[in-house]
């Protein structure tokens, strides 16, 4: 899997800018047959158990950005159900003819 | 790859690393920056890539937080000798570059001896510009003038542009 890594700060309420480079095997960078989706996953209230509950999905653009093949952006609405302070992780999928693939990044909203 | 938090008026360091698949299960060791310091370079790892030398080199776009491109530079080797296959840009964060988080990515193109296309790869990196700084940079020098009329301060910044402040004398 992809480590997009840390992408970065974002106060609540804002919005935060997410970016992809689809890679196949041998990291090279491919065309993706459908537009990358994405889910945020944030650690879950303590009054509701424990572990990671999914906050966010979405999808990411359907056509590259900067005619750069594979690089698709998007962004992502800092809404209520963030919390400041707490860190997210998010689960890029994407695919094409040669097999399915995934991405890991990471935000912290403040 | 997170590059950390800059002010208008630094400079922000960007890396390439050019790499290759490579058939087999076979591994090669190369040296790569460390992702929790990018300015700080790692000893040999194990990799089912390896580095490519020749060719292009490769270009950094750099892109706001709405994705509107505000910079584009060419990689130029780092070392050239030791490490032939990394490769740096410095980008100035002057006043064309927003605050926010901004995504550069790093593209190239390998090719073979015969200037077939071999393969495209590619990295995306993230950093943030912070409010507060100085569009202009860091003053570098500052030379005072005091004539019968006014007296002045000319001041040099790291961006290479001149700062000229003038007090008259009433």
């Amino acid at each position: 899997m992809l480590d997009v890594g840390f992408i970065g700060h974002v106060e609540a309420g804002g919005r935060i800018p997410l970016a992809l480079l689809c890679k196949g095997s041998g990291m090279q960078t491919i065309t993706p047959s459908a537009a990358p989706t994405y889910k945020v996953y944030g650690a879950r209230p303590a009054a509701s158990g424990s572990g990671m509950m999914e906050m966010a999905s979405g999808t990411l653009g359907s056509s590259d950005t900067g005619s750069i093949t594979g690089f698709r952006t998007g962004t992502l609405d800092i809404d209520y159900k963030f919390g400041a302070g707490s860190l997210y992780v998010m689960v890029f999928s994407y695919s094409d003819s040669g097999g399915s693939y995934g991405a890991m990044g990471s935000f912290e909203v403040t | 790859m997170y590059l950390g938090r800059y002010r208008q008026g630094e400079w922000v360091v960007l890396r390439g690393q050019k790499i290759t698949p490579v058939s087999g299960s076979a591994t090669y060791p190369y040296p790569q920056y460390d992702a929790v310091d990018p300015n700080r370079l790692l000893g040999a790892k194990t990799h089912d890539t390896t580095q490519f030398t020749g060719g292009t080199n490769p270009v950094v776009q750099v892109y706001d937080k709405e994705f509107n491109k505000v910079a584009e530079k060419e990689m130029w080797p780092e070392f050239p000798v030791k490490y032939p296959a990394i490769f740096k840009a410095s980008l100035f964060l002057g006043s064309d570059i927003p605050e926010g988080i901004c995504t550069s990515i790093t593209t190239y193109t390998n090719y073979n001896r015969i200037g077939g296309v071999i393969n495209s790869q590619g990295m995306v990196c993230s950093f943030e510009v912070l409010p507060g700084g100085h569009a202009s940079g860091s003053y570098i020098a500052m030379h005072y003038l005091d004539l019968p009329h006014a007296k002045f301060v000319l001041g040099q910044h790291d961006s290479d542009s001149l700062d000229f402040r003038k007090n008259p004398k009433v």
